[in-house]
Parts: C-alpha cells; sequence; structure tokens
C-alpha cells in the first residue's frame, strides 16, 4: 500500500502517515520498498503491527488478572 | 529495498505478593480462574482452562457442552521457576497444529515472600504467515486505521 492510499483511509494528514510508518518501521514492524516514484509499505507487516499490538495488551489484561488471583488465593490459605 | 526485521517479542514483568510456588502454581493450575473470559475462541461459553502439568501436556479450553479447543503444549516444565508453552493460536484465531510461537514464563523470588514473574511471547513474526486471511479477521473487530494510529502512538511513547 502507498502512503496516500493508506493517508485516504485515515482521519490524519499525509505527512502524519507517512511519521507513523517511519515509527513502526523502526520497530521492525512494516517493510517498505521503493515502487517509481512511491514508497509501498506490505500490509501483511501492519497486519502483523496490528496483531502485536493485541498481544502486547492482551498479557497485560491477562498478567494483571493473574496477580489479582495469585494474591487473592494466598488470603484464602491464610 | 529494506531488509525486513524481525518483531520484537512481547515482553511483560508483574511483581506478585505471593512466593514463586504458589505464583507458579497459580498461573499453571488455576488459569481458569484468571484467564480473561472474553478471550476465548470457542462458540459456547468457557467451562475452564486446563493445562496439563507436564512437559508435553496439553493446554486447552473446555466449554460448558464439554466440547475442547486445543490453544498448545507445555514445552518446558520446571517448577517452581520457568514454563514454556507452545502458543498454536494462530493469526485466524484458530487451533494450527503447524504453527508455533512460543510464551516463556519466569518465576524470581522477589523479596522475602514475593515473585517477579517475567513473560516473553515470542516468534511474533510467525502470525504474519498467512496474513491476508488474519487481516479480514482483524478489519471485522478493530479496523487498522484506528490500531496503527494508537499503536504508533504508544510506540512514541
Amino acid at each position: 500500500m502507498a502512503v496516500g492510499e493508506i493517508a485516504r483511509e485515515l482521519p490524519v494528514s499525509r505527512p502524519a502517515v507517512s511519521q507513523h510508518l517511519a515509527v513502526l518501521k523502526a520497530a521492525g514492524l512494516v517493510i517498505d520498498r521503493a515502487e517509481g516514484a512511491r514508497r509501498v509499505y506490505r500490509v501483511d507487516a501492519a497486519g502483523l503491527a496490528v496483531l502485536r499490538a493485541w498481544l502486547d495488551r492482551f498479557w497485560d489484561g491477562a498478567l494483571g488478572a493473574f496477580k489479582a488471583e495469585a494474591e487473592r488465593s494466598l488470603n484464602e490459605d491464610n | 529495498m529494506t531488509a525486513i526485521q524481525t518483531p520484537a517479542p512481547v515482553q511483560k514483568t508483574v511483581r506478585v505478593a505471593v512466593p514463586p510456588q504458589k505464583a507458579f502454581e497459580v498461573f499453571t493450575a488455576r488459569m481458569s480462574k484468571w484467564w480473561l473470559a472474553d478471550h476465548s475462541i470457542m462458540k459456547v461459553p468457557r467451562e475452564s482452562v486446563v493445562l496439563e502439568p507436564r512437559q508435553g501436556g496439553r493446554w486447552y479450553e473446555r466449554g460448558v457442552d464439554g466440547s475442547e479447543c486445543t490453544w498448545g503444549y507445555v514445552i518446558t516444565w520446571e517448577p517452581p521457576k520457568r514454563i514454556v508453552l507452545a502458543w498454536q493460536i494462530d493469526g485466524t484465531w484458530q487451533y494450527n497444529d503447524k504453527f508455533v510461537t512460543e510464551v516463556e514464563v519466569r518465576f524470581t523470588p522477589d523479596g522475602s515472600n514475593g515473585t517477579r514473574v517475567d513473560l516473553e511471547h515470542r516468534n511474533v513474526e510467525r502470525f504474519g504467515e498467512g496474513a491476508e486471511s488474519m487481516r479480514a479477521g482483524l478489519d471485522g473487530t478493530m479496523g487498522w486505521g484506528q490500531e496503527l494510529e494508537s499503536f504508533a502512538a504508544a510506540t512514541r511513547g
């Protein structure tokens, strides 16, 4: 997907999208290549970024629930 | 052409006010008690989450109707210090026996009666295989534009 195509789908400016993509690229989550004058980003890698972000939040929630249960069960035993 | 970089593993640390033996026991044997109820791949309500306590043991959820959905298996079983689980739910939210990502959890004594729990979910890049169908699934629930926005914001801190 080219930057312009991505920007059309979002309520933010094209330079802002480029900036965000640069961040994702630095994090190793999107892959880009030059196609003529355009820079094209691989959509599957963007999907990977979404999934990684989901996993990140998922484990935050799961470990929070684990901590609560571990500490609750200790009080129960005492 | 930019070289393909591997996405960083998901790493989390939580400190719990119980000894390692207890933390390990709650994490493994009482997963039903804490695993988030809305994180299920079953069509029926969940009755329990089971982690068979041995190397090679199955990791699965069981529905109220007795049906089961496999999530993965135990790669390493070292109570009360460490476990490594194979997470085999792929990017389309299906169990896939050819798909393996690793979740390592380490339990380290922290102070006199606490535990530091370090979790690492690695091989995240493997979710990218079969990315098209995964994206279709994700688009239905959140829409990638919004996610891209919030993710980029989070990355910048």
